[in-house]
């Protein structure tokens, strides 16, 4: 059985509109960022985009196969629109 | 240097870190806020950053410029926070030996910042209405 976690989530640009615009606490037993990211998915009734948005852990960029640890703060990015 | 500023930026003090004796030519870039896009009335943006890694990819492309081409400095600033139209919202200068040099590092730094900082703009509308921008490389 997965072990359980606490980590806090943050949307940025347009996914804030989509899921929250305020960090979330989340408690999940999902085991990589992946899992965590169709999770809210599901739950947000939004399409998953994994495709095309970066996932990060405490402020650096990680892969979507890397697993947070408890009072991680996992993050997801949207393509730039910058400039 | 790739800074994020939520002050209006100036042009002559992004200069003055760019331009020296041993270059002949310097080029630069700004992007302004303008009052329209696909047929909406803007009338304000909010750029949004985030503000470690935007800094941190912003002075990695800068970096790739300097080794892909024969340039002396590079600068780029990026505004955070609300615009109005007119307001500069990017700034990007390159300083180099020669002119081809200068003109191919600045046109690169800003696709490169454009499609990889993260950075994100929403537009507010002359109706009420806000939406953010997909990106527009």
């Amino acid at each position: 059985m997965n072990k359980s976690i606490n980590i806090t989530l943050e949307f940025y640009g347009r996914l804030q509109s989509q899921f929250s615009d305020q960090p979330l606490k989340h408690h999940t037993v999902a085991t990589n960022v992946l899992s965590i990211y169709l999770e809210l998915c599901t739950s947000h009734q939004q399409p998953d985009e994994s495709r095309i948005i970066k996932p990060i852990i405490n402020d650096a960029f990680c892969d979507w196969q890397d697993c947070p640890k408890d009072n991680d703060t996992v993050g997801f990015f949207p393509p730039a629109s910058g400039g | 240097m790739f800074t994020l500023s939520d002050q209006a930026l100036n042009a002559d003090n992004l200069k003055a870190q760019v331009i020296n004796d041993r270059s002949g030519g310097f080029v630069s870039f700004e992007g302004w806020v303008r009052n329209h896009n696909h047929n909406k009335s803007v009338q304000q943006l909010d750029y949004q950053a985030h503000d470690k890694l935007a800094t941190k990819v912003g002075n990695e492309i800068l970096d790739e410029a300097r080794e892909q081409f024969a340039i002396n400095e590079a600068v780029c600033s990026h505004r955070v926070g609300l615009l109005k139209v007119g307001d500069m919202a990017i700034w990007v200068g390159v300083s180099a030996d020669h002119r081809e040099a200068a003109f191919a590092a600045c046109q690169y730094i800003l696709n490169q910042t454009k499609a990889r900082v993260p950075i994100w703009k929403n537009e507010h509308y002359s109706d009420g209405e806000t939406g953010w921008v997909e990106a527009n490389l």
